[in-house]
């Protein structure tokens, strides 16, 4: 009984640590996206609204999304077996490991099971967790195949120039710009160049999911060009964004992790969505916006004229809609969903199978 | 045409440690003590030569391990290695270290063996 009282306060204890960030990462997050608003005469009280009840919303739904995560990642690394955080911390690293380096997980491990005093072994600890964490391939291979590199790589430049277009034909922009605005871009890009090129093992592990996440990625920001070319987002682009990236960051996710019945599958499906989505619908969005300020005057997000409003304040609501609001809103859906849909199919095929070996009296 | 590219001067070590005593398996966290390389580095060296095939593996199935304790990895080089370990120059940090660290087992031996 003690240990397993134990071993629920200590789960109970990382939820609650889990919920806290979440919660800072959220409000922190929507802070940047509103906070520019604030004080603005007609936009004001929305943005308040917004900040508020969508701090609340992603920080619930945050919690939720990261919990199943954390619970699956524990239990595949159990956790609850190893003597101390060192060794907690090389069986988180070590659950990252691909199928065909699993052997070298448990090496690292019980390599650690011999290592004492408690520095010496948060020294192999970490390193280890490193040597887990990246595993040297056979080749050079970027991580999201030479595909999905080519895209990131065009895609990230492609964001660059278009917010140095967006700067050029409106040189207000930087001026409406908040600094922490610019700062989650180039935390995005960054973060895109990085998982594109050099994702851990862990993130790689399933085709399918990547190979998802690139045509749907490719196919939201060709999309967001058509539609936006052809006059079908006179209501701004935002009726065009939001669903896209539910198909792509939940719906897919789900279906991957149905089709492969992997968790992890469809967690993947719904990041590499996200840095595809991100990287080609950013720049589209910034280069249309321009396009539409020049031709009537309103924000590409919603399509409406703004007093005081200009074209600079699109890259704050391409920042905040494209990379913050809407993944943070749509990836924990995702990832509950993706957890559902492995149960789901997971408990079919339990059954399915306990009947076959049943026999006809099952039937 | 594929280039075999050259070791970098810690696989070198690691090769040179290992064929110094071709027959003996080695435990990974004594060759990171032997040799001052840190485990981060150490292990992905000893997956690539294992990947190369230069390395042989095995898991530890010693019965006075203690009770609980999950069986080790075991490491030594195949014969390719050992080639490739007799092809490369030692670096001479590498093995002054090594010399320091076998240096009073070598003279407890020696002692013991008149």
């Amino acid at each position: 009984m003690r240990p397993a009282r134990t071993r629920r306060l200590r789960v109970a204890a990382e939820l609650l640590v889990l919920a806290a960030v979440v919660a800072a990462v959220a409000t922190g997050s929507l802070y940047v996206t509103e906070s520019g608003s604030f004080d603005h005469p007609v936009r004001g009280g929305n943005a308040w609204q917004n900040f508020v009840a969508g701090s609340i919303l992603v920080a619930v739904l945050g919690t939720a999304a990261g919990g199943v995560l954390w619970l699956a990642w524990r239990r595949r690394a159990s956790l609850d077996a190893q003597p101390d955080a060192p060794a907690r911390l090389l069986a988180v690293a070590v659950a990252t490991l691909p199928q065909e380096r699993r052997d070298w997980g448990t090496a690292m491990a019980a390599e650690l099971s011999s290592v004492t005093g408690r520095a010496a072994r948060w020294r192999f600890a970490t390193g280890s967790a490193r040597a887990a964490l990246f595993p040297p391939a056979g080749s050079w291979r970027p991580a999201a195949g030479w595909a999905g590199a080519g895209v990131g790589v065009v895609g990230v430049l492609a964001c660059l120039v278009a917010a140095g277009y967006l700067g050029a034909a409106h040189p207000d922009t930087l001026a409406v710009t908040p600094p922490h605005v610019v700062a989650v871009l180039v935390v995005f890009l960054v973060a895109c160049l990085t998982l594109t090129l050099a994702a851990p093992a862990g993130l790689r592990s399933s085709t399918l999911a990547r190979r998802t996440g690139l045509g749907l990625g490719v196919a939201g920001g060709v999309g967001l060009l058509l539609l936006s070319r052809a006059g079908g987002l006179e209501a701004g682009a935002l009726v065009y964004t939001l669903p896209a990236l539910f198909l792509v960051v939940v719906i897919a996710p789900v279906a991957v992790a149905a089709v492969a019945r992997s968790f992890r599958a469809g967690v993947q499906a719904a990041l590499w969505g996200f840095v595809f989505c991100g990287v080609t619908m950013f720049p589209v969005y910034l280069v249309e916006s321009v396009r539409r300020f020049r031709a009537d005057g309103t924000l590409y997000l919603d399509g409406e004229l703004v007093t005081g409003a200009t074209a600079g304040d699109n890259l704050g609501d391409a920042v905040g809609w494209l990379l913050l609001v809407v993944p943070g809103l749509l990836m924990p859906l995702g990832i509950l969903g993706a957890a559902l849909a492995t149960a789901v199919v997971r408990a079919i095929r339990v059954r399915a199978a306990r009947s076959r070996r049943g026999g006809p009296a099952a039937g | 045409m594929a280039r075999a590219r050259r070791p970098s001067p810690q696989t070198t070590a690691v090769l040179h440690a290992l064929a110094r005593e071709p027959s003996t398996w080695r435990h990974g966290y004594a060759l990171c003590r032997q040799l001052g390389i840190k485990p981060g580095s150490m292990y992905p060296i000893l997956m690539r030569l294992a990947d190369r095939g230069l390395l042989e593996t095995t898991w530890d199935a010693d019965a006075d391990a203690a009770p609980g304790r999950p069986p080790r990895h075991l490491y030594r080089l195949t014969g390719t290695g050992l080639a490739l370990a007799a092809e490369l120059p030692e670096p001479a940090a590498a093995a002054a270290r090594t010399a320091r660290v076998l240096a009073p087992g070598r003279e407890r031996l020696a002692g013991g063996h008149p």
